[in-house]
């Protein structure tokens, strides 16, 4: 340990370097841990709801690997060991479904040996299954089924992670601050020197030794704002969600990776996707109607009759990947992620990390954690994946019927307030108490809202509560925004019985509570 | 058994026109799958609350406003003269009916649930209108656990609006108070007067108007508010409620118990299916367990998109389920913004002739067939506030036409 770096454990020393972390998605929340642990003192800065950007706005896994085992067999081995360390640490947030491969009749048929040499390669432990089995156990797959490989995929919700992440840090002495913008940095001697951040009506400057860029798609707009560059390559994703859990195991196609080829088991739903499209802006979240035709005939191949399901909403994400110098057009981006140190472009004390994945969102904090602690030329050695977090209950794994059975348990019969994803007033009296919630951030903690109706009938129930704890409580402005928001998802489905919902709750927002569509909503709006 | 008309649905439509063909001596059979969309609908009778092409601005008179309407929105399709006429019909018989409606002619502003204020053209009795409010000190009574009856918002944009606005928090009378076992509640209670004098305490002293969640009974509702009047000294008035609507459950109620009075014969939980065609007249509608109704003429009032009357495909096409009429669609429904996806979603229907009839490829396609309501193309119910309005129009003058074709 050297005499500038910072002592391993608390107290944190008064001298210990300041790092200002950016983005409250997987990777900054990891990164604030990673370095807390390290001894570092650390202030998250997060410009909406922590986890409101690409960590949430994903296909819902925790991956094993196997979907990059032929591909980059190395990577697929990070995930795989990263997954591990994963559910060790968070296992309340994290649904053991397990994956599996099939190789359809149009699919290559040797890449399926190639698939499971690959795995085994990458230590993913995989097993050969008997196409008549998988029928049996997976009956809306398609029956044209040649062979199946189950491999160790699982879900993760990742509200639940990034809020474990940052209780643990603000246990640690670290400092969270959601609804805060990075504007832009004070430099001297080619040094970071202060960070300055907008939020809460007013604009403040954060001195800090140090920056840590973690602002996912957004890690490019972030790193102009002190003139550095990050060449990034975004690719929008577009995912369809629909109100049953056809397959209890999260399905890949077993061919070469491409799109619309993954269905995903996820709370009571599923997640079917994705499409990928190269975009400039990180913000764009707009689902076309030709990207829907294309997931729909992608996911007929897998679930014959799949159009006829209710499908009751479409959403898009944007993947941060690093554009290496000398990539050559047309090849895919390599997926593992990357530490850029700024100091040889000009920038001491400033670094960015991009690329990887939700899954190896700890892998790469530290990576990042070894850096600066390089930089600062201090010797403490990374704790995250040993350390318990403070939150850590030795629960078993989180299921999807867990809220059902917690209310049958305790017994507890009090009004429901969320039918679709029974939620009772007292899961949320608990959270209103706490104050400074609005609907977008209690749908995110509590699953209000996310269910086949989409609010429309919580969402007045909640204003309701929301109104009563604080009279100031803007209700007919946030029930117009909210459902505003929650529209743009539902009309990309309204065909069957969501044609009838989304009309339902034109009739609910429109006509009982007056309220009028708000058509200038932002792609940012559930964020803040 | 044969009969004269056969309805196809419960909605308002439907309802209105069985009245009125039962009122001309026709037999009439009714078959629905059960659900209504007046169980969802505030208080009152929307007529046309808002101007079409105008973003929205505020009507005063409706029937003014209705040349403003697209060419072929039904009301155009009927003209002002018969809106008129059956509006005004189905008013003077709330009576015989047993429905309270009030109304000036004019489109009065209404509290919505979230405090909003939307026009109305014929108030529900005792529903909460801003003229009533406003100047005055509102009690707000809401039950405990009643979670439909967000309470919370409606104190607060009342008092936005400068009307001086109390809740005052009831014990829950029935146990998991949800809006129906309230009505229930009130319904079956021997002495509702005991009970609102049991509260007249709880009244702040200056109060001009009691306010309560509208689930004041489902049958013995005037009774029910006229005892809360009495023993409460002042006017009482109810807001909506998040679904069930109790007030739309009245209306159905008692159109339902009316035709029924004059000899309807009603099939409710029957999804009707199949429906051969014969030269341009239909003879008999089967439902899915394979019974078959045979009738002179037949009203499709089965609620459009938001009821199962019409249904869409993951291509955006619409289809009409029963008959396979000719739908009037622009494209398929996959517009850029959400207003677009609903305006499309509402807009889409079946086009007729000026009597109601479908048109296939502009023709005729069958003589003794007469659509209604919202599975009727070119009209927009939030966006016009014109729900009630259209079904009766149309449900009255469906009826009409039917009689003048078995009449020959
Ligand atoms: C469609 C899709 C599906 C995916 N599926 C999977 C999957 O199944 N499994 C998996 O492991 N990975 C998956 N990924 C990848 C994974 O989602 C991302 O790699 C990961 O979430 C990135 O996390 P992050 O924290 O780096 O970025 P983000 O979660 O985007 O976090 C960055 C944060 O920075 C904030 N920010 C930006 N600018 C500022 C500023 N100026 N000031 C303050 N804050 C700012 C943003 O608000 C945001 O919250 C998927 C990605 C996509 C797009």
């Amino acid at each position: 340990m050297s005499s500038q770096g910072p002592s391993k454990g608390a107290p944190r020393r008064v001298s210990a370097p300041r790092v200002a972390v950016i983005g409250g998605g997987a990777t900054g929340c990891a990164v604030a841990r990673d370095l807390l642990l390290r001894g570092f003192r650390v202030t998250l800065i997060e410009f909406g709801d922590l986890g409101s950007g690409t960590s949430s706005r994903f296909h819902g896994m925790l991956q094993s690997g196997g979907r990059y085992a032929v591909s980059d067999t190395d990577y697929a081995a990070e995930c795989m060991r990263e997954r591990q360390i994963v559910a060790g640490l968070v296992p309340h947030v994290v649904e053991p479904t397990g994956g599996l491969f099939v190789s359809l009749q149009e699919d290559p048929p040797a890449f399926a040996d190639e698939f499971r040499a690959s795995c085994e390669a990458a230590e993913i432990p995989v097993e050969e299954l008997d196409p008549e089995t998988v029928r049996r156990d997976e009956p809306h797959l398609s029956p044209t089924i040649r062979r199946a490989f189950a491999v160790p995929d699982a879900t993760i919700n990742p509200w639940g992670l990034v809020t474990a992440l940052c209780d643990d840090a603000r246990a640690l002495g670290g400092e969270i601050l959601t609804r805060h913008q990075v504007t832009g940095f004070e430099l001297a001697g080619g040094r970071i020197r202060a960070v300055r951040v907008a939020g809460g009506g007013s604009e403040r400057t954060l001195e800090a030794d140090c920056v840590v860029n973690a602002a996912g798609p957004w890690a490019a707009r972030v790193a102009f704002l002190a003139d550095q560059t990050v060449d990034l390559e975004l690719t929008k994703g577009s995912i369809l969600v629909f109100a049953h859990r056809f397959v209890s195991k999260a399905i890949n196609r077993c061919r070469p990776s491409t799109s619309h080829d993954i269905m995903v088991p996820t709370g009571t739903v599923s997640l079917f996707g994705t499409t990928s499209e190269v975009v400039d802006d990180p913000d764009t979240t707009r689902v076309n109607p030709e990207e829907i035709q294309s997931l729909l005939e992608g996911g007929e191949a897998m679930i014959p009759g799949l159009r006829s399901y209710r499908a009751f909403r479409a959403w898009a994400g944007v993947r941060p990947l690093l554009k290496p110098a000398d990539w050559s057009q047309g090849k895919p981006l390599p997926r593992r992620h990357k530490v850029i140190n700024h100091a040889p472009l000009g920038l001491s004390g400033f670094f960015t990390v991009c690329g990887g994945s939700l899954t190896t969102h700890r892998a790469m904090a530290e990576d990042l954690g070894n850096q600066v602690c390089h930089h600062f030329r201090a010797i403490a050695p990374c704790r995250t994946a040993t350390t318990p977090l403070a939150s850590h209950r030795n629960t078993s794994h989180w299921r999807p019927a867990e809220s059902f059975e917690s209310i049958e348990a305790e017994n507890r019969r009090d009004s429901g307030i969320c039918e679709c994803e029974s939620v009772s007033q007292s899961d949320l009296d608990a959270l209103i108490s706490e104050g400074g919630y609005g609907l977008h951030d209690l749908r995110r903690r509590l699953r209000i809202g996310f269910g086949p109706c989409q609010g429309t009938f919580c969402a007045g129930r909640v204003a309701g509560l929301l109104a009563e704890a604080d009279p100031g409580f803007p209700a007919e402005e946030a029930l117009a925004r909210f459902w505003s928001e929650r529209l743009k998802g539902m009309t990309r489905t309204a065909w069957g019985d969501q044609a009838r919902q989304v009309l339902l709750s034109d009739l609910v927002f429109r006509e009982v509570m007056g309220l009028r569509l708000r058509p200038e909503i932002l792609p940012s709006e559930d964020r803040r | 058994m044969k009969t004269d008309a056969l309805i196809l649905g419960s909605e308002l439509d439907g309802l209105v026109a069985a009245l009125r063909l039962l009122e001309q001596g026709k037999s009439v059979r009714l078959i629905a799958t059960g659900g209504s969309s007046l169980h969802y609908a505030p208080d009152g009778l929307h007529l046309l609350g808002y101007e079409p092409g105008t973003g929205g601005a505020v009507v005063q008179n409706p029937y003014e406003a209705v040349d403003a309407l697209p060419e072929r929105h039904p009301y155009r399709l009927l003209g002002k003269a018969r809106v008129r006429a059956a509006v005004d019909g189905f008013f003077e018989r709330r009576q015989e009916l047993g429905i309270e409606l009030s109304s000036n002619g004019r489109n009065m502003l209404a509290v919505s649930l979230a405090g909003q204020a939307v026009p109305v053209f014929a108030t529900g009795l005792h529903q909460a209108i801003f003229a009533d409010l406003e100047g005055g000190a509102v009690a707000v009574f809401c039950y405990d656990g009643h979670r439909d009856f967000p309470s919370g918002i409606t104190i607060a944009e009342l008092r936005r609006r400068q009307i001086d606005a109390h809740l005052l928090r009831l014990e829950d009378p029935c146990g998991s108070p949800d809006s129906m076992r309230l009505a229930r509640f009130f319904d079956s209670h021997d002495d509702t007067t005991a009970y609102f004098r049991s509260i007249r305490d709880r009244l702040p002293e200056n109060s001009t108007c009691a306010l309560f969640p509208a689930i004041l009974g489902l049958d013995r509702h005037g009774e029910i508010m006229a005892a809360a009047e009495q023993a409460l000294g002042l006017p009482c008035r109810e807001l909506p409620t998040l679904p069930p609507s109790i007030p739309g459950m009245r209306l159905d109620r008692c159109l339902t118990k009316r035709i029924q009075k004059l000899g309807a014969l009603l099939h409710l939980g029957a999804q009707a299916i199949g429906a051969p065609a014969n030269n341009g007249r239909c003879d008999a509608v089967s439902d899915e367990t394979g019974r078959r109704f045979e009738a002179e003429t037949f009203v499709i009032a089965t609620g459009g998109v938001l009821m199962g009357g019409l249904e869409v495909d993951s291509y955006g096409l619409a289809r009409e389920p029963v008959f396979g009429l000719e739908v009037s669609q622009s494209g398929p429904l996959e517009a850029d913004n959400p207003e677009e996806v609903l305006d499309a979603l509402h807009v889409v229907g079946i086009e007729t002739d000026d009597r109601l009839r479908p048109l296939a490829g502009g023709q005729l396609a069958y003589e003794n067939l007469f659509v209604t309501g919202r599975t009727l193309g070119h009209w927009n119910p939030p966006k016009e506030s014109s729900v009630e309005g259209v079904a009766i129009a149309t449900g009255w003058a469906a009826a009409d036409q039917a009689c003048a074709y078995m009449e020959g």
